[in-house]
């Protein structure tokens, strides 16, 4: 908590804006997200929710505006260190076990020794892959690669986890899984940027944030965006924050 | 796709150009004792060749320090070949004697030596038309007639590589570096590409992970097969090809060589796309070298704007130590300022690697 009684900032952009040659993929985006949050980010494909982790985890630059990462510049060596970060690709070596996967990630964030054992051991435990954890990745499901996957970002139990679609490919029950783990994480304090395409799944975030062409057009708790929109479902609220964006872009 | 373009057209280019470059004047220098250092002056002005005609018939005549040993001239590259009239030479060329003289070449090059002998067996028997032909003092008159007339006999003499008896025997030592340069640079090529496509790299970059360290890493993990590889390698040049033998300047060249592929790899594939990419970077970064680096031709017979080029290439450091150290006897100690080179080479790499790992986009 800051000293003012507010909860300090994971994350805090303001006007944040990325072009890829003419095409703007953020276009002023200002986000704030506290810490111990689970926040999801929702949008189509190409609203600007990859850029936005890219730029989160230090790997791209804005064009302009602002970002502070756990009160750092994204990329520092700090915010590296805190930030556990599941790509949308399954970014695994297909010839390691699940395990090796696992221990090679906790190495990269200095876990190691017994405190990397039990840190394997307690993670693969968590994503339901104990008994094949010494399985190769490359003989595994596509689920059990997404789990192997969400096992190294979290194996060095970060303070920002940010979870680029997660549940991708990912049958309803593993994603019931994912979501009844990202609630404990966010429970234990820590903070979750997780984007999804999956709309009903998105309402079990403490806040949302809906995302088209790189700006944000609705925010707030799942049960305010549903008021705000009058909508029964949070699809509905989407469309209906969507049509009022091209509206009042029409006007303009 | 511009690659698949300009590679080849570069590469034709390059080799017409170096086949069809003016063969380089060999420099000469002309020792004789006796009566013929009389007609020194003149014997090297028939053996120069004259400005308006370069052919493949004449010489650069230089002149080497009195006293010097024409050995010393050839290794201190004063000369690169010294030809030595006997004492006698005009007396036996009198009497009917099998005139000789000694020709000393620097001998690692097989093909260079042969250049060199075939310019003296065309130039020298021309050149010694002007020379009188002393007669013996109880020479009947006309005996001169009964002296059979021909070209006098060249005894070669190689500084180096005395057991240099065939191409292969120029050839066989460099080969180790080369090849393994050449499959090192395509698997960690390709190995950092997938890593780059499958998302793992971007994984890495996330971390705490410094770049330098994943390059390093990268060397590294790469190290025992890729040093495996190249044992395999020289083992094979040694015993199965033959050749002479490069000894430890020979595995310290090739292992390096093997350092540099590795970072150069990486670097590639911050450029390629896919698979089919990092092979178009063949034409760019491996045939330059076997043309330029002097596996084939001495870089000295390359056209001059070419050798900067070819001094840029790691290759050609990796082969002169070899060379040195194989054909020209030359201990480790005379060989470790191409080996420091490698050196550089191999940090410099690891530098441009960690750059084209970009953190930042």
């Amino acid at each position: 908590m800051s000293a003012g009684g507010t909860a300090a900032l994971a994350i805090e952009a303001n006007d944040l804006r990325k072009s890829f040659g003419k095409r703007e993929a953020l276009a002023g985006l200002t986000l704030r997200i506290p810490e111990g949050t689970m926040y999801g980010l929702v949008g189509p494909n190409g609203a600007g929710k990859t850029t936005l982790f890219r730029i989160a985890v230090g790997l791209s630059r804005a064009t302009s505006g602002t970002i502070r990462v756990l009160g750092q510049e994204p990329g520092t060596l700090a915010v590296r260190g805190a930030t556990g970060y599941m790509t949308q690709a399954e970014a695994l070596y297909g010839d390691l076990t699940v395990a090796e996967n696992v221990r090679f990630f906790g190495r990269l964030y200095g876990l190691s020794g017994a405190r990397l054992s039990s840190a394997v051991e307690e993670v693969v435990r968590l994503v339901d892959l104990a008994d094949r954890a010494d399985s190769v990745v490359d003989t595994l499901s596509g689920g059990m690669r997404r789990r192997t996957a969400l096992a190294c970002a979290v194996v060095h139990r970060p303070r920002l986890l940010l979870l680029d679609e997660p549940t991708v490919g990912v049958d309803p029950e593993l994603r019931s899984q994912f979501w009844d783990a990202f609630a404990s994480w966010a429970a234990g304090g820590t903070t979750l940027l997780v984007s999804t395409h999956h709309l009903d799944e998105a309402g079990r975030c403490h806040r949302l944030g809906l995302l088209r062409d790189g700006a944000l057009i609705a925010e707030g708790t799942p049960a305010e965006l549903l008021s705000r929109s009058r909508a029964a479902t949070m699809e509905e609220a989407f469309l209906s924050f969507a049509a009022r964006r091209r509206a009042e872009e029409v006007a303009r | 796709m511009a690659l698949v373009i300009l590679a080849p057209t570069v590469i034709m280019g390059l080799f017409s150009i170096i086949l069809n470059a003016d063969e380089r004047v060999p420099k000469a220098a002309i020792v004789a004792t006796g009566v013929v250092s009389i007609y020194l002056d003149k014997l090297e002005e028939q053996l120069e060749v004259p400005d308006e005609d370069v052919d493949d018939a004449g010489f650069e005549i230089v002149s080497i320090p009195e006293g010097m040993q024409p050995q010393d001239a050839v290794r201190e590259g004063i000369a690169d070949a010294v030809l030595v009239f006997p004492g006698s030479f005009l007396e036996d060329r009198a009497t009917g004697k099998n005139s000789r003289l000694d020709l000393y070449v620097e001998g690692a090059d097989p093909m260079r030596t042969a250049a060199i002998f075939s310019r003296f067996r065309k130039t020298v028997p021309d050149s010694l038309d002007g020379m009188p032909r002393l007669l013996a003092v109880d020479c009947e008159p006309d005996c001169a007639d009964t002296i059979p007339e021909g070209p006098p006999k060249i005894e070669l003499t190689r500084v180096y590589g005395d057991e240099i008896d065939q191409n292969m025997d120029f050839f066989a030592p460099v080969l180790p570096p080369f090849f393994v340069f050449f499959f090192v640079f395509l698997l960690s090529g390709i190995t950092f590409l997938r890593e780059r496509m499958t998302g793992t790299a971007e994984r890495l970059l996330a971390s705490p992970l410094q770049r330098s360290e994943l390059v390093t890493g990268y060397v590294l993990g790469f190290l025992p097969p890729a040093l495996v590889q190249s044992t395999v390698v020289i083992l094979f040049a040694r015993y199965v090809v033959g050749g002479p033998w490069g000894g430890i300047v020979m595995v310290l060249a090739t292992f390096l060589m093997c350092l540099v592929a590795e970072c150069l790899g990486v670097f590639v594939s911050a450029f390629a796309k896919s698979e089919f990419q990092v092979f178009q970077f063949i034409p760019v970064v491996v045939l330059p070298q076997i043309l330029l680096a002097g596996i084939i031709w001495p870089i000295a017979d390359l056209p001059v704007w070419l050798r900067p080029i070819a001094y840029a290439l790691p290759l050609s450091y990796a082969v002169e130590a070899i060379r040195d150290a194989a054909i020209r006897h030359f201990p480790l100690v005379d060989c470790l300022h191409y080996l420091g080179i490698l050196c550089l080479f191999f940090a410099a790499s690891v530098a441009g690697a960690a750059l084209s790992v970009r953190r930042s986009a």
